[in-house]
């Protein structure tokens, strides 16, 4: 069976070297001094190469998701303002103990949405505020703020907020977020007091210094490589590592000769001393230096807030019209079946009736059939009640009408005929057995057979048929065979139909009245 | 493949010998480093209702497969670390912190089909996925947790040695 063992670390000592162990104390000094050195060195070695490339990587996705923010930026119109959201990132970066890299497309999604650099910046902070009290990631409740912000509340549900769907739904995003942020309250602060947020700020430096590094070592080896990109940068460093490999596995010795060799081979290659190189270039604040640089940027600040609050008022000018809208038309389409209500045959007698010289019974009756017709039900009662207390001033007979029942079904008697039929066609009984009667004597002299439905002796008995002749039927025997003649020649079975098809058809197409009523469906 | 030391074993001797509790630390730091793999490797092992219903332990069982079967208790039972020095294996080597799966059954299931491949009709029904670097560092539970774990586990063992090292220094130093 295999040995399943993974050995984490080892140590060379030879086939006898266990019997030897007790002897190799006395030389403990020499090896444990050696230990850091070789450890380094073997150890760097190994590790030189692995480290390199993960800050490379590290350096490439940084500046890739910066690019993608300052194109966002650049695309609102805030192109000046790149350098005071880059410093926002990176200011929040060391306060809140967030990386850069979850930053960036949480304030993009933000920026995208509100269009405007203060508005997101608020809302990225209430963003860290309500991350931290609820535990759930920076870009989703960014992404969720920034939903809300143009009226998709959905996404702000599990945040416990108390509130119901359809309170979410008609709560404007402000007072959502209030709520929100009331109970999250002090949550970012405390969270400045934890161990985790430590060792937030211990990874948020070291991913800084991973990419600091890269991005010298991509300058670097891309100089060393001959060329000014990644790619030559890549080129260079899986030569060097192949190389750092070699030296490793043939000396043992490495970090001594590697750091040498890695020294004079990249200051050969790139003409000068590395590290000089390796330091790494002041990038471009692109802040203008001048007042009307500053006044520039404030300006068109300014300009892309203002068309952002333009936007969202167009908006709610737009719903608002839409709203007005809607509520015309609803009342033109009660105005109209107001109007047609004045077509309405019953009406307009009742109303010609008003219009003439009629009693004042007369007339409270007319009024309560045109209120019972325009659905009119408290004004039809109280009509109803005066002509009732009008005829019997005593109100009995108003009692009496309040008394009698709904008016029931005048053929409800038919359904307990219909069970009673039901149920003396049920009782009735039949016979279903059959006896065969037996031949009388006076039949049988006349020639009768005996048997149920044995007609044949009678036919063959029967003298011919000369009153009723057959027109081309022929009977004789047991057998019936019925000649059909056709007019003209049929050779053939598959003639005889066709012709009978023929026929039909013609018939069909004759439009005959007959015909055309059964095309039409009039018969069924 | 493990990093290699030296001087590394006859440090951890005279730990023993002159600093018990030193060693004893150095011995439950790297133990540190070592449980969590084992515990996810002990994850990756299937429970008795999802491994292959002919494989599971019978009472009538016979021959070769009588002690063969499986069971995820066992299983997982034989998925452990050592944290002190091995015997020399039979290159020479010494290992200073390991890994093991123990148990039969759970070699079957950490190794079947790394050399022939996923097929016929028993290790398509084990599941699990095989992770590893090269056939005899590829496998179901512990190499895969180990792969998983991205040499974190193997640094820390190293630095645990490292920073014993640098203690025992500065201890002889006083003295």
């Amino acid at each position: 069976m295999a040995d399943l063992r993974i050995d984490l670390a080892s140590e060379f000592k030879g086939k006898k070297a266990f019997k030897e162990a007790d002897g190799a104390v006395s030389g403990l000094d020499r090896a444990v001094g050696k230990l850091g050195k070789q450890f380094v060195g073997l150890f760097a070695a190994q590790k030189l190469y692995s480290f390199g490339k993960a800050s490379v990587k590290a350096f490439a996705q940084d500046e890739a998701s910066a690019r993608r923010l300052a194109s966002a930026v650049d695309n609102l119109g805030l192109s000046f303002s790149q350098t005071r959201v880059e410093d926002f990132i990176q200011n929040l970066e060391k306060s809140a103990g967030i990386t850069d890299d979850v930053l960036r497309p949480a304030m993009q999604s933000l920026l995208t949405t509100t269009g405007s650099l203060t508005k997101s910046q608020e809302l990225l902070n209430n963003a860290i505020q309500i991350s931290r009290a609820s535990g759930i990631d920076l870009a989703t409740v960014s992404q969720d703020l920034a939903n809300g912000y143009v009226g998709i509340t959905r996404g702000l549900k599990k945040y416990n907020t108390g509130l119901t769907q359809a309170e979410l739904k008609s709560k404007s995003f402000a007072d959502i977020l209030g709520i929100m942020l009331s109970k999250s309250a002090g949550a970012a602060q405390d969270y400045l007091s934890t161990t985790a947020y430590q060792m937030d700020v211990l990874t948020v430096a070291t991913d800084n210094a991973k990419e600091v590094i890269g991005k010298g070592l991509v300058e670097a080896f891309a100089k060393i490589a001959g060329g000014s990109d990644a790619t030559d940068a890549a080129k260079a460093i899986d030569n060097i590592a192949q190389a750092i490999s070699k030296v490793v596995v043939f000396t043992g010795t490495a970090i001594g000769l590697v750091e040498k060799f890695r020294k004079a081979y990249t200051n050969f290659l790139a003409g000068g001393d590395v590290n000089a190189m390796l330091a790494p270039n002041k990038a471009s604040s692109n802040r203008s230096s001048s007042p009307a640089g500053t006044y520039r940027r404030t300006q068109q600040q300014n300009a892309a807030e203002k068309a952002a609050l333009k936007r969202q008022q167009d908006l709610q000018k737009s719903l608002l019209k839409t709203t007005k809208a809607l509520t015309d038309e609803q009342k033109k389409q009660a105005a109209l079946k107001k109007a047609q209500s004045i077509f309405d045959l019953d009406q307009i007698q009742i109303i010609a009736a008003l219009k003439g010289n009629i009693s004042a019974e007369d007339r409270t009756r007319l009024e309560a059939q045109a209120a019972i017709l325009n659905g009119n039900a408290d004004l039809a009662t109280k009509l109803t009640k005066d002509i009732l207390m009008a005829q019997d001033s005593t109100g009995k007979l108003y009692q009496y009408f309040l008394s009698i029942p709904t008016a029931k079904n005048p053929f409800a008697y038919l359904d307990d005929w219909i069970a009673d039929f039901q149920k003396k066609l049920n009782s009735l009984t039949m016979n279903t057995s059959y006896t065969q009667a037996t031949l009388a004597p006076e039949l049988a002299a006349i020639g009768v057979v005996a048997g149920y439905g044995d007609y044949a002796g009678s036919v063959a008995n029967q003298s011919p048929n000369t009153l009723y002749p057959s027109y081309g039927m022929q009977t004789g025997g047991g057998d019936t065979v019925i000649n059909v003649q056709v007019q003209g020649s049929v050779i053939r079975e598959q003639e005889l139909i066709d012709k009978v098809m023929a026929g039909t058809q013609l018939s069909s197409l004759s439009g005959s009245p007959s015909q055309i009523g059964r095309i039409a469906g009039m018969f069924g | 493949m493990p990093v290699k030391l030296q001087g590394a074993v006859a440090l951890r001797k005279a730990l023993a010998i002159v600093e018990p509790t030193l060693a004893k630390e150095t011995s439950k730091e790297i133990a540190s480093f070592l449980k969590p793999v084992v515990k996810n490797a002990r994850g990756f092992l299937p429970s008795n209702e999802d491994a292959p219903s002919g494989w599971l332990k019978r009472s009538n069982a016979g021959g070769r497969w009588a002690n063969r079967s499986y069971d995820a208790q066992e299983a997982r039972k034989g998925i452990t670390f050592k944290s002190t020095p091995s015997k020399p294996n039979r290159r020479g080597f010494v290992a200073l912190a390991s890994i093991f799966n123990k148990s039969a059954a759970g070699a079957i299931y950490e190794t079947a089909g790394r050399k022939s491949g996923v097929t016929g009709n028993f290790t398509p029904r084990l599941g699990g996925q095989l992770v590893g670097k090269g056939q005899k560092m590829t496998g179901r539970a512990i190499f895969r947790a180990f792969e998983d774990d991205r040499g974190k586990a193997q640094d820390g063992v190293v630095k645990a040695i490292f920073k014993a090292k640098d203690k025992f220094d500065s201890m002889k130093d006083k003295v």
